[in-house]
C-alpha cells in the first residue's frame, strides 16, 4: 500500500450539513505489541486531559462556548500500518452567527498538540488510566471468551506479530511505564506524518490559505507501507477442545481454515461468511434459531489475517450435538447450486441497498473520501469483486475448507 | 424540523406520521400499550395475574407465528431491518427498509393484529427465549441489577421482564391467547409510520387491515400497583465478583400526582440536576479529579418510565471508601 498525503488538506464543502467535521489522521508505522497499552493510555490521556488545565475543564469551557461540541480518539492497524484519528465535531457553522472556526481550530490544535504527557509529572493522570486498564483487562480475562486468545496461538504457526495470548496482554501492561507513554506522544504526535481532513458547512477553499494553513502547518511526505499477514497452519493438530466453563450456559465455536488462500479466496470467503450470518441470507441464523430454537443468538465471523472462518453459539448443554451438526450443513449449504445462486442474488441485492442508504448519510461522502485517501479497498471494489464469484469457485473453495478447530465449553451450574 | 402528525381511527388506533420527503427510505413501528410490568390487569372486569415473562414470549411467539411465516425471516429475506422489543410499559414491533413499504407495512400489521398462533408454535418459539435467559443471566451485571429491583419493589413490579425459565415453560396457550385478546387491539395502540410515504395510502393499508379481522376483543384495564413508597430492603449487601465496589443508593419517589406533561418536565429536571451536579463536568466531578480523590465518577440514573403514574427510581452507584463523604456532602447540600 503506497500513501500519498502530499495533497492534504482534504476539503469537502456541504451546505446540507449543520456540522464541520475536522479529523486529524496520523500515520505511522505500527507499533509492536508490547507497545499496546502505553498507546491505549496515552489515547485515554489525549481524551481527558490537556496540559494547561489537568481535568477536562479547558475542554468543557470550549464546549460551553460552541466551539467543540464533541471529540474522539482512536487508532486501527491496516498491515504494517497504524492510523491514529483524533475526531471533532464543530457545531453551529451556519446556525449561530457568533461561531468561529478559526477559534475552534486554535483550541483543537493545542488539545493535541499540548498534552498533558507533556507535563515533568502526570503520574497521577497516567496511574488513574493505568488503574483502569488494570481492572479492564481482570474483567475481559474472567470471561469465558478469553480463552481462544490463547487456542488461537497454538492452532496457527504465525510468521507476523499480531495475535496474542493472555500472558502477552498481561506482560504488555505490566510493562507500560510513563515513559514510554511521552515517547510515543512525541514520536507519533509530535514528529509523525498526518492528514487531516475538514467536511461539512465550510464556505470555500479560501479557508485555506487565511485560516487553516496558519494553524496546522503540514508535514508532507510520501509514507510507504506493506500488509503482510503470513501464516500457516499446524497442519497436524487438530484444536478440539472440551472445557468446562462457570456458566449456566455453553458455548461452542468452530473454525474453518483455507489453506493457501489467494487474495480471490479472500473474497470467496468475505462471500461465505456474509451469507451464513447477514440479514438477507443469515443460513446459520435460520438453521439454529428459526427452524430449531436451538439458540437466542449465533455469529459467523471471518478472520481475514486466518484465512478462517469460525460460528459460535451459546446455548444449552444437551443441544451441543445437534449444533455441531448444523454448523456444519450451514456452512456446506452453498454446495447447492440453487441455493449458491440464491444467496448471490440476494447479497448483491443488499449490497445495492447499501448504496441507497449512503445517500441518506450526509457524513458518508466524508467517510468515502477518507478511506479513498488511503487506498482502502472500497465498499464498491468489494462489490465488484462480488459480482463476478462463481458457482464453481465457491464450491471448490467450501470442498477445500479444513475444519481445525472444536471448542466445546460447557457450563453445567444451576441458574 | 420534521412535524409529527397524528390521526385517531374510528377503531381508536392512533397513527403519528414523521414524513421526510428527502429520504430515499419507510419504517413503521406498532406499539402496544402492555408490557412486561403489567402483571395483574383486568380483562373483561376479572383480574388476573402472571408470572415475570409472559408479554416478551407473546412477541416471540407473534414474529414466528404470523399469517406469513416467521416474519423475523420473511423482513430478512426481503432486505427489511425488523425486530420486536418487548419493554415494562410497552411491546414495540419495527421495520425499516428500502421498497415495497406498503406491501411490508400490511404484512407487519396482519402479523401482529391477526396472529393464529397455536400451543405447538407457543413451544417451539421456547426454546429461543429460555436460551435469551440463559444469555442474560450469565451477564455480569445481571445478579446486581436483580438484587437492587427485588429489594426496591414489592411483587407487583417485573423483577425482570425476560423471567426465568420456570415461569416461561408454565405458559400455556390460554395464558397467551386471554393477553393477546386483551391488549392487542387497536385502541391499545400506536403505529408510528416514517420516510418518504404517501400518507393516503398508508391510512389505506392500515384500515383494509384492521377491516378484515374477524376477532373479538376483551375490555382491558391494567392494575394499579399495590406497592408503596417503602421499599423492601432497605440495606443489602451484593459481592459482585471481579468488579469494583460501589454504594448503590436507589431513591423511591412517588409520582402519583404528577400528569403526563408534569412527568415529562420532572424527568428533563432530574436530568439536568444529575448532569450539573454529578457529571465528569461538575464542580463535584471536577473535584474528585483535581483532589485525586477517586479514578471513578459516581454513575447516576433517573428513571420513571417502567413504574409510570406509580414511581420514580433515582440510582447513585458510588465508588466506595473514595468519594463516599465528598458525594453525600454534595447530595444533602
Amino acid at each position: 500500500m503506497k500513501l500519498n498525503i502530499k495533497t492534504s488538506p482534504k476539503l469537502i464543502s456541504n451546505k446540507d450539513l449543520k456540522v464541520t467535521t475536522f479529523d486529524i489522521m496520523f500515520v505511522n508505522p505500527r507499533l509492536e505489541f508490547k507497545d499496546k497499552y502505553a498507546l491505549e493510555i496515552l489515547l485515554d490521556l489525549m481524551s481527558m486531559y490537556s496540559l494547561k488545565n489537568r481535568t477536562r475543564q479547558t475542554f468543557n469551557e470550549a464546549n460551553d462556548l460552541n466551539y467543540i461540541a464533541n471529540y474522539n480518539v482512536d487508532f486501527f492497524n491496516k498491515g504494517d500500518t497504524q492510523f491514529l484519528t483524533v475526531s471533532f465535531l464543530l457545531p453551529m457553522a451556519g446556525i449561530f452567527d457568533d461561531f468561529d472556526l478559526k477559534k475552534s481550530l486554535k483550541i483543537v490544535k493545542n488539545h493535541i498538540f499540548k498534552s498533558v504527557v507533556l507535563a515533568d509529572d502526570f503520574s497521577y493522570e497516567f496511574n488513574l488510566a493505568y488503574e483502569r486498564y488494570q481492572k479492564k483487562l481482570e474483567t475481559k480475562l474472567s470471561d469465558p471468551m478469553a480463552y481462544f486468545n490463547d487456542f488461537w496461538k497454538d492452532l496457527y504457526d504465525f510468521k507476523h506479530n499480531y495475535y496474542h495470548t493472555n500472558n502477552d496482554h498481561i506482560n504488555a501492561l505490566k510493562n507500560t511505564t510513563m515513559d514510554r507513554v511521552r515517547e510515543l506522544y512525541e514520536k507519533i504526535i509530535l514528529k509523525g506524518t498526518y492528514i487531516t481532513f475538514i467536511g461539512g458547512n465550510i464556505s470555500d477553499k479560501t479557508f485555506y490559505n487565511e485560516t487553516f494553513e496558519s494553524i496546522f502547518k503540514q508535514r508532507k511526505e510520501v509514507l510507504k507501507t506493506e500488509v503482510d499477514y503470513e501464516r500457516k497452519f499446524k497442519p497436524d493438530w487438530f484444536g478440539h477442545v472440551d472445557k468446562k466453563i462457570d456458566s449456566t450456559q455453553s458455548i461452542i465455536r468452530v473454525g474453518y481454515y483455507k489453506e493457501n488462500a489467494t487474495k480471490r479466496d479472500k473474497y470467496l470467503l468475505m462471500f461465505l461468511s456474509c451469507a451464513l450470518w447477514r440479514r438477507e441470507n443469515r443460513i446459520l441464523f435460520n438453521k439454529l434459531r428459526n427452524e430449531n430454537d436451538l439458540v437466542y443468538s449465533c455469529s459467523a465471523d471471518y478472520i481475514e489475517s486466518l484465512d478462517t472462518i469460525t460460528c459460535t453459539a451459546h446455548l444449552s448443554k444437551e443441544n451441543i450435538n445437534k449444533a455441531l451438526v448444523l454448523i456444519d450443513e450451514s456452512i456446506n449449504e452453498l454446495l447447492d447450486e440453487e441455493k449458491f445462486n440464491k444467496a448471490k442474488e440476494k447479497l448483491l441485492k443488499a449490497d445495492n441497498i447499501t448504496f441507497i442508504s449512503y445517500l441518506d448519510d450526509k457524513l458518508h461522502e466524508i467517510k468515502r473520501l477518507r478511506s479513498n485517501t488511503f487506498k482502502f479497498e472500497s465498499f464498491e471494489d468489494e462489490y465488484n469483486e462480488l459480482t463476478t464469484i462463481t458457482y464453481e469457485e465457491m464450491k471448490e473453495c467450501i470442498e477445500s475448507l479444513k475444519k481445525v478447530a472444536e471448542l466445546i465449553m460447557v457450563g453445567d451450574k444451576n441458574d | 424540523m420534521i412535524k409529527t402528525k397524528y390521526v385517531k381511527l374510528d377503531n381508536g388506533l392512533v397513527v403519528a406520521f414523521a414524513k421526510d420527503n428527502k429520504l430515499h427510505s419507510f419504517g413503521a413501528e406498532i406499539f402496544i400499550k402492555y408490557g412486561s410490568h403489567h402483571k395483574s390487569f383486568y380483562s373483561d372486569g376479572n383480574l388476573y395475574k402472571c408470572e415475570d415473562g409472559i408479554a416478551h414470549l407473546l412477541e416471540h411467539v407473534l414474529i414466528e407465528n404470523s399469517p406469513y411465516g416467521n416474519i423475523g425471516k420473511y423482513f430478512s429475506d426481503n432486505y427489511y431491518s425488523y425486530n420486536g422489543i418487548t419493554s415494562a410499559e410497552y411491546t414495540k414491533y419495527y421495520i425499516f427498509g428500502y421498497e415495497n413499504f406498503y406491501d411490508n407495512l400490511k404484512i407487519l400489521i396482519d402479523s401482529i393484529n391477526n396472529s393464529q398462533f397455536t400451543q405447538e408454535g407457543i413451544e417451539k418459539c421456547k426454546g429461543a427465549v429460555i436460551e435469551e435467559i440463559g444469555e442474560r443471566h450469565n451477564e455480569r451485571s445481571f445478579k446486581f441489577f436483580k438484587t437492587v429491583r427485588e429489594s426496591l419493589f414489592n411483587e407487583d413490579v417485573a423483577i425482570d421482564g425476560l423471567g426465568t425459565v420456570e415461569s416461561v415453560k408454565d405458559f400455556s396457550y390460554d395464558d397467551l391467547k386471554l393477553i393477546y385478546d386483551t391488549f392487542y387491539q387497536p385502541d391499545n395502540e400506536i403505529i408510528i409510520v416514517y420516510g418518504n410515504f404517501d400518507e393516503k395510502k398508508v391510512l389505506e393499508v392500515i384500515n383494509n387491515c384492521f377491516n378484515s379481522y374477524n376477532r373479538t376483543y376483551k375490555k382491558h384495564k391494567t392494575k394499579e400497583f399495590v406497592d408503596t413508597l417503602d421499599v423492601k430492603n432497605k440495606y443489602v449487601e451484593y459481592v459482585k465478583p471481579n468488579d469494583m465496589s460501589v454504594v448503590s443508593i436507589n431513591i423511591k419517589y412517588d409520582i402519583s400526582s404528577f400528569t403526563k406533561k408534569e412527568l415529562s418536565r420532572l424527568e428533563t429536571y432530574l436530568g439536568w440536576y444529575l448532569a450539573y451536579n454529578f457529571n465528569s463536568e461538575s464542580e463535584f466531578g471536577t473535584r474528585i479529579f483535581k483532589e485525586r480523590i477517586s479514578p471513578y465518577q459516581v454513575y447516576t440514573s433517573n428513571s420513571t418510565q417502567p413504574y409510570d403514574d406509580a414511581f420514580g427510581i433515582l440510582t447513585f452507584n458510588v465508588p466506595t471508601n473514595e468519594c463516599e463523604n465528598l458525594f453525600l456532602w454534595y447530595l444533602s447540600n
